[in-house]
């Protein structure tokens, strides 16, 4: 068999293929199941960005953000006119950066207070996260923010009581079961697009428990 | 009307800022349309009705915190503040009808109702509880059950880390959230309806209208999706190890983003015209018909 489409599929996708290119991509993907998959995963990858609202984040937000995530640059792209152009291995981390922009997981990220350590905080699940997953740079992102709110907790331990200390960190306990079964599977099934946005929908939920649980400490 | 509205300004700022230690406290202020109430406690209980009078009346019951009151022309705000360690105050307040309430407590009960407005309620390990708002609502704890029934034209932000989430009778746009408390959400009527537990299970009960956004996602919990009369809607539906169970037929159509891949099914029913995300990465899926729960659900 030839060499897989690699990045000529969002090339594909995009209809920028023509005469030669063009026919030989249609051959290879009618013989090819893994490139048919792959360029499924593209589509709905592409098609759940389309669905994301053009609206940009506050301004004052943007910087924070872009400190954050791996290569992005300040100023804001309409998503809806966003090119998509995505190799294979490419996919897993376009599939975790387009959940956490559309979550508001990267909003969060503007909130964590650098404040010591909480020794007590639940270890994160992330730096479980196989080295060669392609998302890595994705978690690593997470990872940071992760560990700042939870410094943010922590400073404000004192105002909560043991009983919901205890069902905090049983949540988070829950949380990170949840993020490493997701790993487990996508271990597995290292191409699934649902596990990759599974997964990052779970370190969503971690971001903002931490980040809601502080606020409204703090709020109180 | 420029009489009256001098009159009430006067009864507000009649009232300056002062810090109260008695055990019980009961002052009434006169407000004006619009005027909102804010409170902020620690413990004990909060308990907010709406009366027919343009006053704000605050009575607490203290076993030693302070309270202060300010009254201004943009509404009253009460805040507990504990002395010596005593910090339980249990409040009834009266407000008019749609008065913005804002409330924040750490381990107090707060129950709000037929208040009216719009109202952001939250506390950290007590229960939250609001019936009749109008508005942008928001209802929150960590560690507390939370519930919020007969809420109309707004957008509605409903969440516990650990405690159970309940939602009835909403007409509007709707988010909800839970770690490991179960989120049922019965009658909710709304283009725009988002849902996510981790542990807990989820359960949505109202019409799936054609235009309609519907995301409902658990990790380990089951999701039921149960809706009156047709529906037309793309159905996506991702689990990992869990199943799906149809009362709709299921007819996987040719094209992108139709056909069966791994644990990922999209089809149609209907005219497809609402999108509906169903995902649950070990629970089970169940898309019924009908409002009503079965004897097997």
């Amino acid at each position: 068999m030839n060499e897989h489409l690699s990045e000529r599929l969002s090339s594909y996708l995009d209809g920028e293929l023509v005469g030669e290119e063009f026919a030989a991509a249609e051959a290879h993907l009618d013989a090819c199941a893994e490139c048919r998959a792959a360029l499924e995963d593209l589509r709905h990858l592409m098609s759940r960005a389309r669905t994301l609202d053009d609206r940009p984040p506050e301004r004052d937000l943007w910087s924070g953000i872009a400190e954050r995530l791996p290569g992005a640059t300040p100023g804001v792209v309409p998503l809806r006119r966003r090119r998509f152009a995505f190799s294979l291995p490419q996919l897993a981390a376009a599939g975790i950066a387009v959940v956490a922009l559309s979550s508001g997981a990267a909003v969060l990220l503007t909130h964590g207070a650098r404040t010591p350590a909480f020794p007590e905080s639940p270890s994160s699940a992330m730096m479980a996260v196989p080295a060669g997953l392609a998302s890595a740079k994705g978690i690593q992102s997470y990872d940071v923010a992760i560990r700042d709110l939870e410094a943010a907790m922590a400073a404000r331990r004192s105002t909560l009581d043991t009983a919901t200390i205890r069902a905090v960190e049983q949540s988070l306990a829950i949380i990170d079961r949840a993020i490493r079964q997701a790993e487990a599977a996508l271990a597995q099934n290292p191409n699934n697009m649902y596990l990759n946005n599974h997964l990052a929908h779970a370190l969503d939920r971690k971001l903002e428990v931490l980040r809601r649980v502080t606020s409204m400490a703090a709020a109180s | 009307m420029k009489r009256f509205a001098a009159a009430v300004a006067i009864a507000v700022f009649a009232f300056p800022p002062r810090a109260l230690s008695a055990q019980s406290l009961d002052s009434t202020f006169a407000v004006r349309s619009g005027a909102s109430l804010e409170l902020q406690s620690v413990s004990g209980s909060v308990r907010i009705r709406a009366w027919s009078r343009s006053q704000i009346r605050v009575q607490a019951e203290t076993d030693g915190a302070r309270v202060d009151l300010d009254a201004s022309s943009s509404g009253v705000s009460v805040r507990a503040i504990p002395r010596r360690g005593e910090g339980d105050v249990d409040f009834t307040i009266s407000v008019p009808v749609g008065t913005p309430l804002e409330v924040h407590a750490i381990s107090a009960d707060v129950d709000v109702g037929q208040v009216c407005g719009p109202a952001r309620l939250g506390s950290i390990s007590g229960g939250v509880t609001l019936v009749c708002a109008a508005g942008d609502v928001e209802v929150e704890s960590v560690s507390g059950d939370v519930s919020a029934t007969d809420i109309r034209d707004g957008h509605t932000e409903i969440s516990s880390v650990s405690g159970d989430v309940q939602v009835r009778q909403v007409r509007g746009s709707l988010s909800a959230h839970s770690v490991s408390g179960d989120v049922t959400l019965d009658r909710v009527d709304g283009e725009d309806v988002g849902v996510e537990t981790v542990s807990g299970e989820i359960g949505f009960s109202g019409p799936v209208h054609d235009n309609g956004r519907y995301r409902f996602h658990s990790h380990s919990g089951d999701v039921t999706v149960r809706t009156d009369g047709d529906l037309n809607a793309t159905v996506s539906v991702s689990t990992f190890s869990g199943d799906l169970e149809s009362d709709w037929p299921i007819t996987l159509s040719p094209g992108p983003g139709r056909r069966m891949h791994g644990q990922d099914w999209e089809f149609t029913v209907g005219n497809g015209g609402a999108r509906l995300n169903l995902e649950s990465f070990s629970g089970t899926i169940y898309l019924r018909r009908g409002s009503s729960p079965r004897r097997e659900d």
